[in-house]
């Protein structure tokens, strides 16, 4: 990938996106998932969870990743 | 089987970023849950899948989340957003994945669902989205 340059770290972040409507796509999506479980691997609790709202499933994503973090963070 | 997709790279129109979870929004009459459950089986041959209730997705329960074994991701299976939206009202788009046509939630749907969340890569994914698609909150 040539080098490229932004001008604020917002502009990067977007230029991460993806068109899904790349035939390539679901195939770099399995080396993204594997390259990051090698860089920075990750174990959520195996099994079924239940919730009794997104925002619960959410918080307790936020838990599994960051132990000890307030709502807030 | 009713479902809709996000995928897991931040499905949009045109564009998505990588994340590591797989959201599906399930219709959740209890014959349609068995049928995600048996999709569910057929990938990942997992006993703890029997333990999703048919009936959890329509009662107490409207998000259950699987991990599976050996794997780095989650999948959540959504029934409704909140109280307001329910699977009936999602917006979706269809796209063809290899000869199956899916549903992949569009754009709203995603910020919908993270614009309140606590998670900080969420709300700049619901900040980004809003910018992006010109969305207008419709609380």
């Amino acid at each position: 990938m040539p080098v490229r340059k932004f001008r604020s770290l917002e502009e990067a972040t977007e230029a991460l996106w993806e068109d899904p409507r790349n035939p390539d796509y679901l195939r770099r999506l399995g080396w993204l998932w594997r390259f990051a479980q090698q860089l920075a691997p990750r174990r959520y609790p195996r099994g079924v969870h239940r919730y009794r709202s997104i925002g619960d499933a959410n918080r307790s994503r936020e838990e599994w990743e960051h132990p000890g973090s307030s709502p807030e963070r | 089987m009713s479902w809709s997709a996000r995928s897991p790279w931040l499905s949009t129109d045109l564009y998505s970023r990588a994340t590591q979870d797989i959201d599906l929004f399930v219709a959740p009459a209890p014959e349609n849950v068995e049928r995600a459950k048996t999709a569910l089986r057929s990938v990942f041959r997992d006993r703890s899948i029997d333990e999703i209730g048919a009936g959890d997705l329509a009662g107490e329960y409207p998000t259950v989340r699987y991990v599976p074994d050996e794997e780095a991701f989650v999948i959540d299976l959504i029934g409704r957003l909140g109280d307001a939206i329910r699977y009936e009202d999602l917006e979706f788009e269809e796209r063809d994945v290899e000869g199956v046509r899916v549903r992949v939630a569009t754009p709203r749907t995603l910020y919908r669902m993270k614009r309140d969340t606590v998670r900080l890569i969420d709300r700049a994914d619901a900040a980004a989205l809003k910018r992006r698609f010109a969305l207008e909150d419709d609380r």
